[in-house]
């Protein structure tokens, strides 16, 4: 594997172009899905996103009394920019936009950013459902975190480096999900926690009305429905240079590799977050902190054991 | 425009629609949610979410407050309806859809009214907005300043019994106590019969409605299409009428003889062994007359083994689902429950009447009623013989139930008791009236209060 190149600041745009198509994917696949179970075709759930989005676009914003209109939007523009500043340092073959020398530390940067703004997305409106959901989010927080941080952890210390490129370069032979699955599975239910959706992450859902989406309508709304479905991309995405080898495989270009793995496993995550019901915040943080925590730390001392017996 | 028709074009395709059921609109609310399906719209989760308002049933007197202040809440375009009857179902739709795409009277309703809320009262720095600000108690469980908020629950929710108002105060995410009202229907319900194909489909819904509070779409998806073919079933079978009808004197006189049993409000039942099962070949009590008739009307059985086969499916998928049961249940988070000794005493040594060890052991009681009562609605055996009863016994029983419990348990509680609100008779509506009073220092003997009046009249 070659080094990665740096690119010219312009290429953010279609960067962000892709990451939109790819959301808009998560999104059609999780409508198809639900409108399969629903007795459905699963072509018409897959119109959803588009549909949504032309309803979200037509539609007016909505505020509250006493809102707090600053903090409301600084969470609803940071949904779209969180993911962005995630892939923003993920390897596409040999390119990418950031090449920092702490790109694991900013990937995990940003995902704690996440909680900023679920909180003010909570917080912003002054209704009770939104607060309620912004509640949760930080109580599951609370939970995954740590173990996500030390499952982050495990790639840069094999690798040595806390460069993205390096870490991708380094398993040319064997991904590290083969020898590190623990912090793979920990790495992905983190993944699935901060996507803002579905069982591992409170924040929403018909049960506390919406939550942090309960009062947001219009623009905005659509903007929190993407950052989010964007999230979830962005995880996987950070995946395959951590995990999945980066863009090593036969045949294909490398830039190709990443793209398809990337979404299988984002593909994969959909499935699972359907499959699973709504794990509420108490019985998460038990999990979290006396399952997750422990494996994440088992994880990374057999990895640095490693590393040190083979220098 | 044709950018402008091209939106509207496709947001009329998956239009969201908040659903408003009143006592009695049961059917109806039923047969719209069938009619959103079959037309790729859903089911708003809130105000601002929806693009409709649609009330189902006929509204009585303390509904025209709540709707209008929902009504405001829709961001816009905006339409509303209000349907009657099952039959009204598709050309009520289809008006909404022409009062959506319609632009240009979109915009003058737009124009109408701002974007920002008026303030409820001239604000200052105690009050923005009007409004009040959270509030503190001494005897809460954490002993924040500003974390008690009054909240009604209700009756505008998705997955909520119809004209349930639940007025709770919250301590951040926990009821601290509860009082029930019921806004009434303007007409009652027809009377379900229980085990009839209403009953059966009626539980089935309250089941779907568990679920999905619970997240477990995919199940709740599964016990939707069920309830729609009982209740296809049952409309192909009752000599007349919608689903809504009753079925045939015979059948209900079989199923009161052959079953004794009746479903409970949850706290002393039996556990779901101990009920009496059927052999499946002969079909569930509750069902079994109700498909002799169809063979005797269609020839063939086909549709009610089918749908025993699916419920039962979905039934094993509750019970089996580890993951289910793990978050619905309790079990080792009880430690500090009063029995477990050291631990709690010390907890209560250093704040007195501290709240959380309630808290813990009553959510805990609740979440494991929660996957009880959904399995029992559930069991194609069970079935209902006096919901009026049951329904005001677990209204009386729910304050004190919800005490400690946090919001989203809450829910699904309520949603897991299947409150039937149409079988309540006048004298417990007007028990359960709204009342203006919003007093909280005796809410609890205010609730005592209502529950001794509904007993006195029961």
């Amino acid at each position: 594997m070659g080094d990665v190149v740096q690119v010219a600041a312009p290429w953010v745009l279609p960067a962000a172009l892709l990451l939109g198509v790819a959301a808009l994917g998560v999104t059609a696949l999780d409508g198809a899905l639900a409108a399969r179970a629903a007795g459905r075709p699963a072509s018409v759930g897959a119109q959803h996103p588009l549909v949504e989005t032309a309803r979200l676009l037509r539609q007016r914003r909505r505020t509250t009394v006493a809102a707090d209109t600053l903090l409301r939007h600084v969470a609803v523009g940071g949904f779209v920019v969180a993911p962005l500043l995630m892939v923003a340092v993920v390897p596409l073959g040999a390119w990418v936009l950031a090449d920092a020398s702490v790109g694991v530390v900013w990937f995990n940067a940003v995902d704690v950013l996440v909680w900023v703004l679920v909180w003010l997305a909570g917080w912003g409106p002054n209704a009770i459902w939104s607060l309620t959901g912004g509640y949760r989010f930080l109580a599951q927080a609370m939970a995954y975190e740590l173990p996500l941080m030390f499952a982050l952890t495990a790639p840069a210390v094999a690798a040595g480096s806390l460069r993205v490129g390096d870490v991708a370069a380094s398993q040319s032979a064997v991904p590290y999900v083969v020898w590190m699955p623990v912090a793979f599975l920990v790495y992905c239910t983190g993944v699935l926690a901060f996507s803002v959706r579905g069982p591992l992450s409170p924040a929403g859902g018909p049960a506390i009305s919406g939550g942090v989406l309960g009062e947001l309508s219009g623009v905005d709304r659509l903007l929190v429905l993407s950052g989010r479905a964007g999230l979830l991309v962005a995880g996987a995405a950070f995946a395959v240079p951590l995990f999945l080898g980066g863009g090593s495989g036969p045949l294909l270009p490398g830039w190709l590799w990443v793209l398809v793995k990337t979404a299988v496993l984002a593909a994969v995550l959909v499935v699972v977050r359907r499959r699973l019901p709504d794990v509420r915040p108490d019985r998460f943080l038990a999990v979290g902190w006396t399952v997750l925590l422990p494996a994440a730390l088992l994880q990374l001392l057999v990895v640095s054991v490693v590393v040190v017996v083979r220098s | 425009m044709a950018v402008r028709d091209l939106l509207a074009r496709w947001a009329l395709r998956g239009a969201a629609v908040l659903l408003v059921e009143v006592p009695g609109g049961w059917a109806v609310r039923v047969a719209v949610q069938r009619a959103l399906t079959a037309r790729g719209w859903r089911e708003a989760t809130s105000p601002a979410d929806a693009d409709a308002l649609v009330v189902c049933g006929v509204p009585g007197g303390g509904w025209d407050e709540v709707l209008g202040r929902t009504w405001a809440q829709l961001p816009g375009p905006r339409a509303r309806a209000s349907v009657r009857a099952v039959e009204d179902v598709a050309g009520v739709l289809d008006a909404l859809a022409v009062s959506l795409g319609d632009d240009d009277a979109q915009r003058a309703d737009a124009a109408s009214r701002g974007l920002a809320p008026e303030d409820l009262a001239p604000g200052d720095d105690m009050h923005p907005g009007g409004m009040e600000l959270a509030g503190g108690e001494d005897d809460l469980r954490d002993g924040l300043e500003m974390d008690v908020l009054r909240v009604p629950l209700g009756p505008v929710l998705p997955c909520w019994p119809a004209g349930l108002v639940l007025r709770t105060v919250l301590s951040g995410d926990v009821v601290v106590r509860g009082r029930v009202e019921v806004l009434p229907g303007g007409a009652r319900g027809p009377a379900v019969e229980p085990g009839s194909v209403d009953d059966v489909a009626r539980r089935l819904d309250a089941a779907a409605q568990v679920l999905r509070l619970a997240g477990a779409v995919d199940l709740a998806a599964r016990a939707v299409r069920l309830r729609d073919a009982v209740i296809d079933v049952g409309s192909s079978t009752a000599p007349s009428g919608g689903p809504s009808s009753r079925t045939s004197t015979t059948t209900r006189h079989q199923e009161r003889s052959s079953l004794a049993l009746r479903r409970q409000s949850a706290g002393g039942r039996a556990p779901s062994g101990a009920r009496r099962r059927h052999g499946a070949g002969e079909g569930a009590p509750s069902l079994g007359a109700l498909r002799r008739l169809h063979v005797e009307k269609e020839g063939d059985s086909q549709h009610f083994d089918d749908y025993l086969r699916g419920v039962g499916e979905v039934r094993g998928r509750v019970e089996r689902s580890r993951v289910l049961a793990w978050a619905l249940r309790a079990g080792d988070v009880a430690t500090s429950s009063p029995t477990s000794g050291a631990e709690s005493d010390a907890a209560q040594a250093s704040a007195p009447g501290d709240l959380r060890d309630v808290g813990l052991d009553g959510q805990c009681r609740t979440r494991d009623d929660v996957r009880t009562l959904l399995l029992d609605l559930l069991d194609p055996d069970a079935h209902d013989d006096d919901p009026g009863r049951r329904t005001r016994a677990a209204l009386e029983a729910l304050p004190e139930r919800l005490v400690g419990v946090d919001v989203v348990t809450a829910r699904l509680l309520v949603a897991a008791l299947d409150l039937r609100t149409d079988a309540l008779d006048a004298d417990d509506l007007a028990a359960l009236a709204p009342r203006d009073d919003d007093s909280d220092d005796d809410s609890d003997d205010a609730s005592d209060e209502h529950a001794h009046h509904g007993h006195a009249h029961g």
